[in-house]
């Protein structure tokens, strides 16, 4: 494919790769030192078709691999380093740890970069999968390269806003509140916007004054990061308002889909619905094959007959995904608000709207899906009476250790849960409470889904594996994919099977 | 303890109907209003592609009204006579004329930084009532909440404009009026309402805050400093929340420090905490001196906020403010306007003037009822404006030193902006 001639032919995909042209002028073509400072230049010449898809392909793989390992993430920081730079030397990608970049590495860094962007521009959950794993490919990158931090700043331009030290002096107090190991002796500080550093703001890890944030030398790191975050948030956006235009190019539009293959973040397609599951069934599946945090809900409702906004989101997307009808569903919250003093007419009118919009049958007629793990313990957490979220996460260790007592597992697996939760291995953490309370092996390929942990202990209490019709991405590359993949490693199996329907 | 009782002006609901076209008629500040939403310096597109949203009788819900100007705003409102309305955002085009552009152009541009505080995120912290109820014994944490997060807007972010209100029942609501806030990103909004969000979890979490050690940023200290003012008055008069075993043993239940437990447990051995929250608090506050003085710092009555950090958190847990931070994130977040009557108690959605919000008292708002039976038997002077005549008068001119204000500043700041181009 001709990048140059494709940009003559159809403006829009030049415009897709970089959508602001002012950048374009102030901003070397040859990057800073070859690193392309936030890749803010649209590659230009011609790659093939072929290539055009495996450097997809293999930044993909990168990518995959930095979720894989975030997700696992919780040994020493320096053990995290070490593991993804083998990661990426397996992976060909060793020039991702180094400072200099051959032409063709950079080549290689940028075009697949912007490919990618496209591919993952088309909605907000692929969107924010794309940003979360690329800015923490700039994270390891800066920690790789002694240089790449300070050249970032310098294309920042913030040695100008150094505070004096007199003003560090008088604001003493104030700037140690904000830091451990705050040292007066060697305290430099920058002053920002406070809307350029809001992870510092929301964590309270900055001191603020008349909306300034004090960003301590330390800081920088986080502060490039979270540009970077913006940039690209900025650049999706853009990309994906051009991409219509694009829909003529089916080639590469064809690709592009199937690069970003279904929602990533997710992992999950709700199943059709059918009749199998009714709400009075639901008591029992509770006992043995719900995850934990799907059992709490259950319980709070069932005890309560009240559940608060999110909690019936959790919930109710759960119980869709598990192929519970809509008239089932409608019931079973019916049923459970009027024990609670709703009468029918209120449920209509308040709160059945909801439950038919989970199913797409309100408002934009969106398809929810459930949510994911990593929504789940990642979003809005819990307050006052509400106990949605993830247990592993939203309870504190005696809460959780009652909730653990319910399902009678021994002393041991208990300690294990939670030495696991204090590490801030949700997922783990549940993974193991699965293996306690199943027989055979664990959960295939890690937890990712509340659903998937419920179909996984269906299929394992009904004892009959084969004929799981679970439809995790993880689960159904292992499938296809056993033929065709020889030298990949089991993590990324799944990258190449979202190819196969659409290519 | 103190009585749970609402004093409540007697309310009827099915009154709306008859008042409402009269208040709206005579009384709502529609020229104030829309000189607010104007913001005469932001361009003349700024109040026409503002999205307004009603709820009529019956919750039939309109949205994506917006208007070309005060007068016409004016007409619908009076003859829609809406039971609430809801300010939105500012969007790229007249939200009225949202289906003639494409999907995707119009989008939410503009609106004040809003917060939204309600009494409901309280319940376990309060004994007086629960849910959408208040009573006196509990709105001084609406009191410590305004506070706080006034301070914060103001001193740590820099915002100048702040349009406090009450939400007409049972709780509060900010407007940040500056133009930079009314330019946030999500994002950034996200992250102011973070920044000011301590109290955290769920029911399956009982201590709900927890500061590092030896490290307390000056935010949560000036905090501190503002709920020190309130609490023992607070937590033992008022709300007498250690009055019964269970009560005591949830507070116990907050403290992790190995050696304040080992003192209460020593108490517990000899003299005991005895029976009501006034004599248990102090000995409580006794204890935490006593640990003070252990770690070097001589301390008789210490007060509040430079107790150690485990009572600190127990303090926050009481009663720092408990924002609802999904209003405050979206840019096309919907919320109740200025003004507007709460259907359920009848009252008039006021403003709340900042400097002498330890005396704003609720139950003295006036009500729909209130005003019109004002109107009626007003025997004064003729030719003066509605409201005067009522007891919505206060409200609404405090309502106008906050335009003026909001006016004066941005003018100052054209000015700036035309000197540095000169």
């Amino acid at each position: 494919m001709d990048f140059g001639q494709l940009k003559s032919k159809r403006r829009t995909l030049s415009s897709a790769f970089n959508v602001n042209p002012e950048i374009k002028k102030s901003v070397n073509l040859d990057g800073v030192n070859g690193f392309h400072s936030f890749y803010k230049m649209p590659p230009s010449g011609s790659i093939t078709l072929q290539q055009f898809e495996y450097y997809a392909l293999e930044r993909l793989k990168v990518l995959k691999a930095i979720e894989l390992n975030n997700v696992l993430k919780g040994k020493k920081f320096k053990e995290y380093c070490d593991e993804m730079r083998d990661e990426f030397r397996n992976l060909g990608w060793q020039f991702l740890c180094t400072d200099r970049l051959s032409k063709e590495d950079e080549e290689k860094d940028l075009v697949s970069h912007h490919i990618l962007r496209l591919a993952y521009a088309k909605s907000e959950g692929k969107r924010q999968w794309f940003i979360t794993q690329e800015t923490e490919l700039l994270k390891l990158r800066m920690m790789f390269s002694n240089s790449l931090l300070n050249r970032l700043l310098e294309v920042n331009q913030l040695s100008s806003n150094q505070v004096p030290a007199e003003e560090i002096n008088e604001l003493t107090d104030e700037l140690r509140g904000c830091q451990t190991g705050f040292n007066m002796a060697n305290a430099v500080y920058y002053k920002v916007d406070f809307e350029e550093v809001l992870q510092l703001v929301s964590s309270r890890k900055v001191y603020l004054s008349q909306g300034y944030a004090y960003l301590p030398a330390s800081e920088l790191q986080s502060f490039v990061l979270n540009k970077y975050k913006i940039h690209l948030k900025e650049q999706l956006a853009m990309a994906c308002k051009l991409m219509p235009g694009l829909e003529e190019e089916n080639r590469i539009m064809r690709q592009l889909k199937a690069l970003s293959g279904g929602d990533l973040g997710t992992g999950y397609t709700t199943k059709a619905v059918g009749d199998k599951i009714t709400c009075d069934m639901l008591d029992q599946l509770s006992l043995r094959s719900y995850p934990l945090c799907m059992q709490t809900l259950h319980n709070h409702i069932k005890v309560k007959h009240h559940a608060k906004h999110e909690g019936r989101m959790q919930y109710g997307l759960f119980l869709k995904g598990m192929g519970v009808s809509l008239e089932e569903s409608l019931k079973y919250w019916r049923t459970q608000f009027c024990k609670g003093g709703i009468d029918t007419e209120k449920f209509d009118k308040t709160y059945a709207y909801n439950v038919r919009h989970n199913y797409g049958k309100e408002g934009k007629r969106a398809d929810y899906s459930p949510f994911s793990c990593l929504k789940i313990i990642s979003s809005s957490e819990p307050k006052g009476d509400e106990c949605h979220g993830c247990p592993y996460k939203h309870s504190d260790e005696l809460s959780l250790r009652h909730l653990l007592e319910k399902r009678k597992i021994s002393a041991e697996a208990t300690e294990e849960i939670l030495g696991l939760k204090r590490q801030g291995h949700y997922q783990v953490a549940c993974m193991s409470l699965f293996k306690a309370t199943h027989p055979k092996e664990g959960l295939h390929g890690g937890l990712q889904h509340p659903n998937q942990y419920f179909e996984e202990s269906q299929t394992i209490l009904s004892g009959n594996s084969e004929t799981s019709d679970s439809k995790m991405t993880a689960d159904s590359s292992e499938k296809e994919t056993a033929g065709k993949s020889n030298d990949n490693k089991e993590n990324i199996q799944d990258i190449e099977d979202e190819f196969d329907d659409e290519m | 303890m103190a009585p749970a009782v609402e004093v409540s002006n007697s309310w009827d609901s099915s009154l709306m109907p008859e008042l409402l076209p009269i208040y709206y008629k005579k009384l709502f500040p529609f020229t104030q209003y829309f000189k607010w939403l104007r913001y005469k310096e932001s361009g003349p597109n700024y109040f026409k592609n503002r999205e307004f949203s009603f709820t009529l009788k019956d919750d039939i819900y309109l949205r994506y009204r917006s208007y070309a100007d005060q007068a016409e705003m004016e007409k619908d409102i009076r003859s829609k006579c809406p039971y609430k309305i809801d300010i939105g955002a500012v969007y790229t085009c007249s939200p009225k004329l949202r289906d003639m552009v494409r999907a995707g152009e119009f989008v939410a541009q503009y609106k004040e930084l809003v917060f939204d505080i309600d009494m409901t995120d309280y319940d376990d912290v309060r004994s007086c009532c629960s849910g959408a109820d208040i009573c006196l014994s509990c709105w001084p944490l609406m009191t410590i909440a305004i506070k706080i997060i006034h301070r914060a807007l103001t001193e740590d972010f820099g915002f100048k404009h702040l349009l406090w209100v009450y939400s007409g029942r049972r709780g509060v609501h900010c407007w940040v009026c500056d133009e930079k806030a009314r330019k946030l990103s999500a994002a950034a909004r996200a992250a102011v309402a973070e920044y000011l969000s301590l109290v955290k979890g769920g029911a399956n979490m009982k201590k709900k805050v927890i500061l590092k050690y030896n490290q307390l940023h000056v935010s949560i200290r000036k905090a501190l400093e503002i709920i020190s003012d309130y609490f023992d008055d607070y937590f033992v008069n008022r709300q007498d929340l250690l009055s019964t075993e269970e009560q005591f043993q949830t507070l116990k239940g907050l403290i992790t420090d190995e050696q304040v437990l080992a003192l209460i447990k020593e108490l517990e051995d000899t003299d005991g905490f005895g029976e009501t929250s006034k004599l248990r608090w102090a000995c409580l506050k006794g204890i935490f001196c006593k640990r003070m003085s252990s770690e070097g710092s001589v301390c008789t009555s210490a007060p509040l906020h430079e107790m150690p950090h485990n009572m600190k958190e127990i303090m926050l847990q009481y009663t720092y403010p408990r924002l609802d931070v999904n209003v405050s994130k979206g840019v096309n977040h919907l919320l109740k306007s200025p003004f507007c009557i709460h259907p359920k108690t009848g009252r008039v959605c006021v403003p709340i003037d900042i400097n002498h919000v330890d005396t704003f008292d609720p139950f003295k708002v006036p009500t729909l009822h209130d005003l019109t039976e004002q109107l009626a038997v007003w025997k004064g002077e003729g030719n003066l404006l509605d409201y005067k005549k009522t007891s919505l008068k206060p409200y609404i001119e405090s309502f106008e030193k906050f335009l003026t204000t909001l006016s004066k500043h941005n003018t100052e700041s054209d000015n700036i902006v035309m000197d540095t181009t000169a």
